[in-house]
């Protein structure tokens, strides 16, 4: 299969041991999955199930105990983590709950910071960091340092940065977990937008049915594993439905 | 106990950087004491080596029996000088010695006539009889006390109170004879036939015994000690030869109370006795200075690490320290846990440096670097200077121990609700400020105190080092006040450093110059301690260039051009060949024939005629004089030549030492005649003629001089220097040389480049525990900004984690702390160079003034380009450990929001 024709993201057998004490304890145990070219796939699970475990993987954050992770036809097994590294710098976006910008860098610096690790810069860069300051309603902010942002702003920031470099992958991990209410749907709406407008390819791992509504797809992860059933798609991806699925598996 | 959990608890969590504190405390504490401890036992080995049977006094003065006024006047007239604590004179003569009224052979044995303190000297002590001053200011007795040693009372079955006669022995010696117009005449009072006749015994009374004495290993053990005068009148004549011991006062620089005896006794050779002035003399002492100035230096520096280290310590905690607060824990008892883990860093760093710094010592004096130079094959003695050890380890535990108490004494301000709401913690810039701000205070108000406590500085010395020394810590404290008073100066100078880097790596150079803008104190430690070695570095190379510069300029015109010869006995090992080198030097004539036959040659000076006293004086004869200042003024060398009324040319360096020399304009020189003193005039300064190895006081006079008041002959020459034209080869001369006197002698000779090559790499060697301290303190340094890098990778762990999480590589990871510990280091070096101009320039004046020399003030250019590049070297150095950690982070951790 060629490189155009291949999913997105496909993850064979993965798992991921971790040593407790004098024991080794599964916090992810035997994720198979593959998430077609555009889709948006939403992952939900209480706390302590390893959604951010599995979303660290994905991106080669982290390397599996087994299993193969492959973005874009390109397996992260068996890369060393400069070679990861700069498969992530070309292929996956990060958004985190935590927003994590750069403290000392300005909005437009934060933004602008994946072309530059490219070492692209000039006025390509500078056209393209504005226009998505300009989409994402941010140009105001521009110079301001992260400390003087809101947190809705800021997580805009992050995304705006996550998807600077259009990648073929953006991750998303509890994008909404530190914002009000208000603030969280704005950045699940622009999520959205990038998904429907820009065709991309959104890996969203949350607690919030709110949140996971606003995929293509939503699966389920319990204790480490992923549940073949309940799978979600489509017109039964909505909040009310995925609460009566949360209240099935008592999660 | 809770305490003692959680101390203990934290060392065990933060191995490395406990080390790390342990380590700067240790360092600086180990330089320190190395140095100290490496002086005391660069001065015991000097004393041990030369002490023997010496006596200990400070100055002693040799006076012939006719020169100058006598005894009683001589000690009046010292005694009266202000630095003069107490005098002591002792005479020697030979003696043979009967209890009164007994038969049989008499003993022979050392007379030594003594008046005023001598006992104070540590001349002898007495097993019997009591102390001389008792007996000497005993109610008259009705004979004079005599001394007699154990060994020869015990051998004739005499007693304290036994009744002997002393007289001269049969033979005389030398008959007592003046110089008079260069021929010796026999003394002839008026009407009384020629001394030969054998005075009149004398008779005393034992008054006790001596046990030891110092006063000559001459005559095994057989020697009486009379006063004085009565050791005279044994001998028949007026005086005798005598020596005076002169113990100076207390905090009296030893140069001036010489030149002060010197004035007083005209006619004595004065100079430092073998015993109490080791390391007195002026350069010695400054070099000493500066040694030990390098050393607490570095503790200073040692210090500024730690300070740093425990507040940084403290600040990582905020959270721990509001924890515990939120549980009940006062913040009484919170700052009593904090004392006792800096109690316990700092003890053991104390302690461990104390250590370290014995065994340093102990292995350069075994390499042979000792604080007066390199001795060749090492130093054996190794004694431990307590007072000074435990002081100095006392003080580096008492300032690490300060540099807890900031810390705790700010975080009384901080709110522990605040800080457990908050998942960042608050910068630390407002807190090093003031850090660095409390250890300037603590630096200049104490570490002068403790360091004049624990040495002597006296005299002239003690406002010349405390200018030198002020005025380093000084520049040291200017650097970190305008770091944190001018903020905006020290970003445009990291923006500066950075601007060759962002041409290349532009985001990392942006990052870097970001993060270091951020966080002052953390930089102001790293480029503070990198500038103060690069300071030193410059200042060092800059004095030592000065003095090969002074040594060149003085060779320039006292050692170019010039062959200097010695000759010996064809022989050393043949008798007869020592006997007839004695009785058949080379001929003056020969001399002159010789060398007005050769092309090359356009003069020469004589070697073998010297005066020693009161400063070293060799002969030229002015003829010979076809260059330098006698050469270029005719009138100069007619006064030169007088044989009535010598002149006399000083060196650069005497004159620098004893300026009234000039301003009198005459000085009076001993002389063998009647009057024991001959005036001369002080014509002029130069460094033209007469070159010593290791002095560079000294005088030139004409040799009619040597002939007329010394009866020395100047026709009989055993060494002598030739002055060569530019350009010469002095091999071919030396040639010719030996071909022709290679039959009666063994011809020695140096150039005067090779003995400037030899002056030059004495400078060196001498100067390389500079170099050693220089290399402790650049590690100190490299810890203090290794340290700093450990603690920003740890405060910048999130960030690290987000830049790879966005694509960044371990490699470039590595680069972004290469480049902040790449600029530091330059950093660093630049302030080091502009610390170490003025510095330079003050050692300089301290050294012009203290040794006399002319030293040019030159700035090394090369070594500030080394010493900046140096800094930046060291600086990446100390950043590889840090860069390496922080590439290898795992940024998954630092990322999770569950």
């Amino acid at each position: 299969m060629s490189d155009q024709e291949a999913p997105a993201l496909r993850v064979r057998g993965l798992y991921k041991f971790q040593r407790e004490r004098s024991r080794e304890v599964a916090i992810l145990k035997d994720i198979s999955f593959e998430l077609p070219r555009g889709r948006f796939l939403a992952i939900m699970g209480p706390s302590g199930s390893g959604k951010t475990t599995l979303l660290h993987l994905l991106g080669g954050l982290e390397t599996p105990s087994a299993g193969a992770v492959e973005i874009d036809g390109k397996d992260l097994a068996g890369l060393g983590e400069r070679k990861r590294a700069l498969l992530r710098r070309e292929a996956v976006g990060f958004v985190f709950q935590f927003f994590h910008l750069v403290p000392n860098l300005s909005v437009r610096e934060n933004v602008a910071l994946p072309l530059r690790i490219r070492g692209q810069s000039g006025r390509s860069v500078v056209e393209r960091v504005d226009a998505l300051l300009a989409q994402f309603g941010l140009v105001a902010q521009a110079d301001l340092l992260p400390p003087q942002l809101s947190g809705g702003e800021m997580q805009r920031v992050g995304v705006a940065r996550a998807v600077i470099g259009e990648p073929k992958l953006l991750l998303a991990d509890e994008p909404t977990g530190n914002l009000a209410t208000g603030q969280g749907e704005e950045v699940l709406r622009w999520l959205r937008r990038l998904h429907a407008e820009h065709g991309q390819s959104i890996v969203l791992v949350t607690h919030n049915p709110r949140d996971a509504a606003y995929a293509d797809e939503v699966r389920f992860l319990v204790d480490g594993a992923l549940l073949a059933e309940p799978r979600l798609t489509g017109a039964d991806v909505d909040a009310a439905k995925i609460h009566a699925c949360l209240r099935d598996l008592k999660i | 106990m809770l305490a003692l959990r959680l101390v203990g608890a934290y060392l065990r969590a933060q191995p490395l950087r406990v080390l790390l504190a342990v380590l700067g405390i240790a360092l600086g504490v180990a330089t320190v004491v190395a140095i100290f401890t490496l002086d005391a036992n660069t001065v015991a080995a000097r004393l041990e080596a030369r002490a023997g049977d010496e006596v200990r006094a400070d100055l002693q003065a040799t006076l012939s029996a006719t020169a100058g006024k006598p005894d009683p006047e001589s000690r009046a007239a010292l005694v009266a000088l202000p630095g003069v604590a107490r005098v002591g004179t002792a005479g020697f003569t030979q003696a043979e010695a009967r209890a009164a009224g007994a038969s049989g052979p008499k003993a022979a044995l050392e007379l030594i006539g003594i008046s005023g303190a001598v006992e104070a000297f540590g001349a002898f002590d007495l097993s019997a009889g009591g102390s001389w001053g008792e007996t000497w200011s005993a109610p008259p007795r009705a004979l004079p006390p005599l001394l007699v040693s154990e060994e020869l009372a015990r051998e004739r079955g005499w007693g304290l109170g036994t009744v002997l006669e002393l007289e001269a022995p049969p033979v005389s010696l030398d008959p007592v004879r003046r110089c008079e117009d260069g021929r010796w005449v026999e003394e002839r009072s008026a009407g009384a036939a020629v001394a030969r006749a054998r005075p009149p015994a004398v008779v005393f009374e034992i008054a006790g015994l001596l046990r030891r004495f110092r006063l000559g290993a001459r005559a095994a053990g057989r020697v009486a000690i009379a006063p004085l005068e009565e050791a005279a009148r044994v001998r028949g004549v007026p005086a005798l030869d005598r020596v005076i011991w002169i113990q100076r006062r207390a905090g009296v620089d030893l140069a001036e109370l010489r030149a002060a005896v010197r004035a007083a006794l005209p006619n004595a050779a004065v100079d430092s006795a073998v015993t109490a002035a080791i390391g007195e003399e002026p350069d010695e002492r400054a070099f000493r200075n500066g040694v030990r100035v390098a050393g607490v230096l570095a503790l200073v520096l040692g210090l500024f690490v730690i300070f740093h280290a425990l507040s940084i310590a403290l600040l990582q905690r905020m959270r721990t320290i509001a924890i515990l607060i939120a549980l009940g824990l006062t913040r009484g008892a919170i700052a009593r846990l904090f004392l006792l883990e800096a109690t316990l860093i700092a003890g053991v760093g104390a302690a461990l440096g104390a250590l370290l710094g014995l065994l340093l010592a102990k292995g350069l004096l075994v390499s042979g670097l000792t604080t007066l130079g390199v001795v060749e094959g090492g130093v054996q003695l190794f004694v431990v200077p307590w007072r000074q050890v435990l002081t100095l380890a006392l003080l580096g535990f008492a300032l690490a121990l300060a540099g807890a108490a900031h810390p705790l004494w700010r975080s009384r301000s901080w709110s522990p609700d605040l800080i457990l709401r908050t998942r960042d913690l608050p910068a630390g810039r407002g807190v090093f400020e003031r850090v660095d701000l409390f250890f300037a205070a603590v630096l200049l108000v104490c570490i002068p105190l403790v360091y004049f406590f624990t040495i002597e500085v006296i005299g002239r010395d003690a406002e010349r080092v405390l200018v030198v020394f002020l005025g380093g810590l000084a520049a040291f404290a200017l650097i970190l006040a305008s770091l944190h008073l001018a903020p905006g100066l020290l970003g445009a100078l990291i923006r500066l450093a950075l601007w060759p880097a962002r041409r290349i790596l532009p985001l990392e150079a942006e990052l870097v110059s970001r993060s270091m803008s951020g966080l002052f104190g953390r930089v102001v430690v790293g480029v503070g301690g990198l500038a103060l070695v690069a300071a030193a570095l410059v200042a060092l190379r800059g004095m030592t260039d000065s003095l090969r510069g002074e040594v060149r300029a003085f060779a320039d015109a006292a050692l170019r051009a010039k062959l200097f010869v010695t000759l010996v006995p064809r022989d050393e090992q043949d008798p007869r060949s020592i006997a007839d080198f004695r009785d058949r030097p080379l001929e003056g004539e020969w001399l002159r024939t010789w060398c007005a036959a050769q092309p090359e040659v356009v003069g020469y000076e004589l070697a073998s005629l010297r005066l020693d006293a009161p400063f070293p004086i060799r002969a030229l004869p002015p003829e010979q004089a076809r260059w330098g200042l006698l050469a270029e003024r005719a009138d100069l060398r007619e006064r030169f030549a007088d044989p009535r009324q010598p002149g006399l040319l000083i060196s650069r360096r005497l004159a620098a030492f004893e300026p009234e020399l000039l301003r009198r304009g005459t000085i009076a020189l001993p002389a063998r005649t009647r009057s024991g003193a001959i005036e001369v005039r002080v014509l002029g300064v130069c460094d033209d003629y007469g070159i010593f190895q290791t002095e560079r006081s000294f005088g030139v006079i004409a040799p009619e001089f040597f002939r007329l008041f010394q009866c020395m002959d100047p026709e009989q020459i055993s060494a002598f220097t030739l002055k060569l034209r530019s350009g010469a080869e002095a091999a071919a001369v030396v040639q010719r040389l030996e071909s022709e006197l290679g039959a009666r002698f063994g011809v020695r000779w140096k150039t005067g480049e090779e003995k400037l090559a030899f002056e030059l790499a004495d400078i060196d060697r001498d100067f390389f525990l500079f170099d050693v301290i220089l290399a402790l303190v650049a590690i100190l340094a490299g810890l203090g900004l290794l340290h700093s890098l450990w603690i920003a990778a740890l405060e910048r762990l999130r960030e690290i984690a987000i830049l790879k999480a966005v694509g960044f590589t371990p490699g470039q990871v590595r680069v972004l702390f290469g480049l902040e510990a790449l600029t530091t280091g330059a950093l660093g070096g630049i302030f080091g160079v502009l610390l170490g101009v003025p510095l330079l320039w003050l050692v300089i004046r301290g050294l012009r003034a203290l040794s006399g020399l002319d030293l040019p003030f030159v700035l090394p250019w090369t070594w500030m380009a080394v010493a900046a590049l140096l800094s930046a070297l060291l600086g990446l150095a100390a950043g590889l450990l840090p860069a390496w950690r922080a590439s290898r982070l795992e940024p998954a951790p630092q990322l999770r929001g569950e």
